[in-house]
């Protein structure tokens, strides 16, 4: 893990803000640009202009964090974070959100977002919340771990199911062997059926999320399972990391299902 | 071949049984009266039993005298021939009245002469094998005159081998007298087998019909069609499928067999008739022993498929050995097949009572009943033919069996009908709570789609509150948000207030006043400024709130107390107040719905606010705990209540505490405020103010 100040001798961490709204980009471009260890790399309007800017090898390189609204004029925010993560695999996203609502922010994290800041945070709060974030530390609302707790308890997905739901589908045994030597001999498949079959959440972090639920925050937590802040952190950050996985394998899955992705040959 | 004559279990109830009998009853006290007259001498009647003999048979004839009733077959063999008979009698007075002569059995033809005048001729004399007039009894007129002091009978008769051809005594008297006895055989050996005849082939068509019309399937699928389904108090045999048809077949070889004792003219010449009957004697059997076991049902073995060949191989026996009797002239052998049936019949019928008596079938109890009096019946025929011997051997009482096992059927019929309907019965009960409980299902999932219609709706809703306030007012309050907090304005504040300052300090010498109107406007504008912010967050606090509310989860406090602390501990924090967390796992409160969720979520929220902008306190505690009651309690350390603050004097009481209240109560809280720490209740852990809502769960 990164350290969660820049060190003597290194760089403050590059920020890009990308906020419609002229008033709050400036806002939030003038809250980095008033803590010494961001630096504000560019702060942008659009998709169109974030996609120019990210398109910039150069620019691309540089940057640690992207902090992105998700309505923007010309676009999703989503389309800029999966931009990034593609140009540069180490950058990470805060998404700003007014309501830090379930559905906008369970989005964005299985985009690939590490965490999200209110709009009306301080101004020392929105430099705090990029710190954090490079330090670790992924927030979580109670009504979102609800929301990731009742998703994974609805999740009752074994992993022969994707084979069993096409055999008995087709009801023909003709079938299975073609299905059984289909799913054998790709690859891919077979990594999505592995994902499947891991439990999505282990004890502690359910144990975690049911906490986070009930409204206790990471210290509280940290003292009722006898276990450092820092743990807790990890394992939400663990959590962030999973969904995100969960939603590709997910979208992988998906994709094969209904053949939208072609399987590479043997 | 002698008559057929076999111990058939037949079935009848007692009364009719009582009605069929009375002709044999009335002969036999005729016969008792005949025989007691006689001895007094008094009688009219005169019963002629020594008779001169002319027996013609195989080329040879031979004269001898006999003691009626004479007996062919006993006789004669396997033989066939003619005989003639001359009865002589006297009279020792004449009669002005009719007089009448009365045969109980002749020849299978036969023609009788009273001196010398021909009284009754039948059948053809000299072609053997035609029609059989031996079997009924016969009555002749006696022309007024004929008879005189002194009188001969002279009676020929035709004897067909193995036809039971003879002659019985002769009874010659009054008309009047002689009729009833008359009409009291032809009742009981014509009469009586026509009408059991009738019944029992009327009786086989019903069954015939009940056969063919049952579905095959019905009787033993019936219960496995649904498992669930009551059992009937009767439950239906499994192995009973097939028993209407074993019926018919017994019943219709029974029938052939008593209707030929009534039959003078076959439609078959002899012996060739008397197969016939010989194989519907051993179809009737052999039916009825399958129909026995099937009834029997489970653990006795039912027949199965060998019960077609069992039937068949004992007609074919009893056939055969009537076949081979004939023409081969073995008498004994037919004699010895026929005792082995009768045997092995009775042997099984006695078997059938047995096993009957320990099946868990009544119907089976039914017609063991009916074999257990059939079997008397036999012994009692038997008696009479054999011990008494006036009937010729003719076991007539065995034929009225039958109305037993029609009566049995009968029953039998009428309780697998009333099994069947109360099956039926079960079974559309069974299908009406099938459909109940179907209909229900229906009903909790459109209740559930209706539930999910609506969530969706709210969600909906929900999403679009959200994308407007996103938009509109929520963006507007983030960005004046932001505006104040931009370190750039904040920055122009106090730049502005140095500018003015600074301002001041220049033209301290030419305008003090303006000096300091300039400062208390900086002043102010700072002042207004501070006092904006929290009005804006608080604003954006309650948009967010009822954002929230949109989506919390009915009756869950948890959620709603977590949520509530998501939003408001910034607020608190930045306050420098600190939240104390002591929040059990908490069931769902059912009484807690969507209206009642917004009502709590705002009056917590009330609270809190309440502590931040009035109790002075450092630390708010939220605890909430959960027994047979649920307990949500708020407290503080700040200064509490007034002294002598009084919930119940609405006076005293503050407006915000009154509205919480009431709005509290009307979600069903029982509401109770503590001044301060002085009266601490259980969940009061801080010294101040504190709140405690109350729910019962059970």
């Amino acid at each position: 893990m990164q350290a969660p100040f820049p060190t003597p001798v290194q760089k403050p961490w590059r920020v890009l803000v990308v906020e419609d709204d002229v008033l709050m980009r400036e806002f939030f471009a003038s809250s980095v640009r008033a803590c010494a260890q961001l630096e504000l790399l560019a702060d942008v309007g659009s998709v169109a202009q974030a996609r120019q800017w990210l398109g910039d090898a150069v620019h691309a390189a540089r940057l640690d964090v992207l902090l992105t609204d998700l309505g923007l004029p010309d676009g999703s925010g989503l389309e800029v974070i999966a931009l990034a993560m593609q140009v540069q695999p180490q950058c990470e996203t805060l998404v700003i959100s007014m309501f830090g609502d379930e559905e906008n922010v369970l989005a964005s994290i299985e985009a690939g977002a590490a965490g999200y800041i209110h709009k009306d945070a301080a101004p020392d709060d929105v430099a705090q919340a990029i710190l954090d974030l490079k330090a670790g530390v992924a927030p979580i609302s109670p009504m979102i771990a609800r929301r990731v707790l009742a998703k994974y308890r609805s999740m009752v997905r074994p992993p022969a199911v994707p084979t069993l739901e096409i055999i008995k589908n087709t009801e023909n045994l003709a079938n299975v062997s073609v299905i059984t030597s289909y799913s054998a001999t790709n690859k891919e498949a077979d990594a999505v059926d592995a994902e499947e079959a891991r439990p999505m959440l282990s004890v502690r972090e359910q144990e975690v999320l049911e906490l986070v639920s009930r409204g206790f925050s990471y210290q509280e937590i940290a003292k009722l399972q006898i276990v450092s802040v820092y743990t807790v952190q990890t394992h939400i950050k663990h959590l962030y990391a999973k969904l995100a996985v969960h939603s590709r394998s997910e979208a992988v899955y998906e994709a094969h299902r209904l053949g939208l992705l072609a399987m590479p040959s043997k | 071949m002698s008559r057929l004559d076999l111990p058939l279990p037949w079935s009848m109830p007692f009364h009719m049984l009582r009605i069929r009998l009375l002709p044999v009853f009335l002969h036999w006290a005729l016969l008792l009266g005949l025989l007691l007259a006689s001895s007094a001498g008094t009688a009219a009647v005169v019963q002629l039993r020594d008779a001169q003999a002319q027996v013609s048979q195989g080329g040879s004839s031979e004269r001898y005298p006999v003691q009626l009733p004479y007996r062919w077959d006993a006789l004669n063999a396997t033989a066939q021939g003619t005989a003639e008979f001359e009865l002589a009698f006297d009279l020792e007075q004449t009669h002005s009245e009719a007089f009448a002569v009365y045969l109980a059995r002749s020849g299978n033809a036969y023609e009788v002469w009273l001196n010398g005048q021909l009284l009754a001729r039948s059948g053809d004399l000299e072609q053997f094998n035609g029609s059989d007039f031996a079997k009924t009894p016969q009555l002749f007129t006696v022309p007024s005159g004929l008879l005189g002091a002194q009188n001969l009978f002279r009676i020929h008769i035709r004897a067909d081998a193995g036809r039971r051809a003879g002659l019985s005594a002769v009874l010659i008297g009054p008309e009047r007298e002689v009729r009833p006895m008359y009409e009291a055989a032809y009742a009981q050996q014509v009469t009586s087998a026509q009408v059991v005849a009738m019944v029992c082939f009327f009786t086989a068509l019903l069954a015939a019909a009940l056969w063919v019309l049952q579905p095959r399937s019905a009787w033993a699928a019936a219960m496995p069609i649904l498992p669930n389904a009551p059992n009937p108090p009767n439950p239906p045999n499994p192995q009973g499928q097939h028993l209407y048809g074993w019926a018919t077949l017994s019943l219709l070889g029974w029938a052939l067999r008593v209707l030929s004792e009534s039959i003078e003219t076959p439609p078959l010449l002899w012996p060739w008739w008397g197969f016939v009957v010989a194989a519907a004697d051993g179809c009737n059997m052999a039916c009825l022993v399958v129909f026995c076991q099937r009834l029997l049902g489970s653990p006795f073995p039912a027949v199965g498929a060998p019960a077609v060949g069992l039937a068949a191989a004992c007609v074919v026996f009893e056939t055969g050995s009537a076949v081979l009797a004939y023409f081969l002239k073995m008498p004994l052998l037919w004699q010895a097949s026929i005792a082995a049936i009768k045997l092995g019949f009775v042997l099984y019928a006695l078997y059938f009572i047995w096993a009957a008596w320990r099946s868990r079938w009544r119907a089976a109890k039914l017609f063991a009943l009916a074999m257990a009096a059939s079997v008397l019946l036999v012994v009692a025929g038997r008696v009479y033919s054999h011990v008494l011997g006036e009937l010729y051997g003719n076991a007539a009482f065995t034929r009225y069996a039958s109305f037993l096992f029609c009566a049995a059927l009968a029953a039998l019929v009428v309780q697998r009908f009333r099994s069947m309907r109360m099956q039926a019965s079960a079974l559309a009960q069974s299908l009406r709570s099938q459909i109940a409980a179907k209909e229900s299902q229906l009903a909790a999932s459109f209740v559930q789609i209706e539930q999910a219609a609506r969530a969706q709706a709210r969600s909906s809703e929900r999403s679009r509150i959200l994308r407007d306030m996103h938009d509109g007012v929520g963006a507007h309050l983030a960005t004046a948000i932001g505006q104040l907090q931009m370190p750039s304005v904040a920055q122009q504040s106090k730049n502005a207030v140095a500018n003015a300052n600074a301002d001041a300090a220049a033209d301290a010498a030419a305008d003090a006043d303006a000096d300091a109107d300039a400062d208390a406007d900086a002043d102010a504008d700072a002042d207004r400024t501070a006092a904006l912010l929290p009005i804006l967050q608080e604003s954006l606090d309650h948009l967010k709130l009822s954002v929230d509310a949109l989506d919390l989860p009915a009756g869950d406090l948890a959620a709603l107390l977590a949520a509530l602390r998501y939003r408001l501990e910034p607020r608190l924090r930045a306050a420098g107040i600190e939240l104390l967390w002591d929040v059990d796992k908490l069931p769902l409160l059912p009484s807690l719905q969507r209206p009642a969720m917004q009502q709590l979520q705002f009056v917590v929220y009330e609270l809190l606010s309440n502590a931040m902008q009035h109790a002075k306190a450092k630390q708010v505690m939220v605890h909430a705990r959960c027994g047979a009651v649920l307990t949500l309690t708020l407290s503080d350390n700040g200064q509490g209540l007034p002294a002598g603050f009084d919930w119940n004097t609405p006076q005293r009481a503050g407006q915000g505490l009154r509205s919480m209240g009431a709005r509290a109560q009307a979600i069903g809280a029982q509401w109770q405020v503590h001044a301060s720490g002085s009266s601490l209740a259980s969940g009061c852990a801080l010294q101040g103010a504190c709140v405690q809502l109350r729910w019962h769960i059970l």
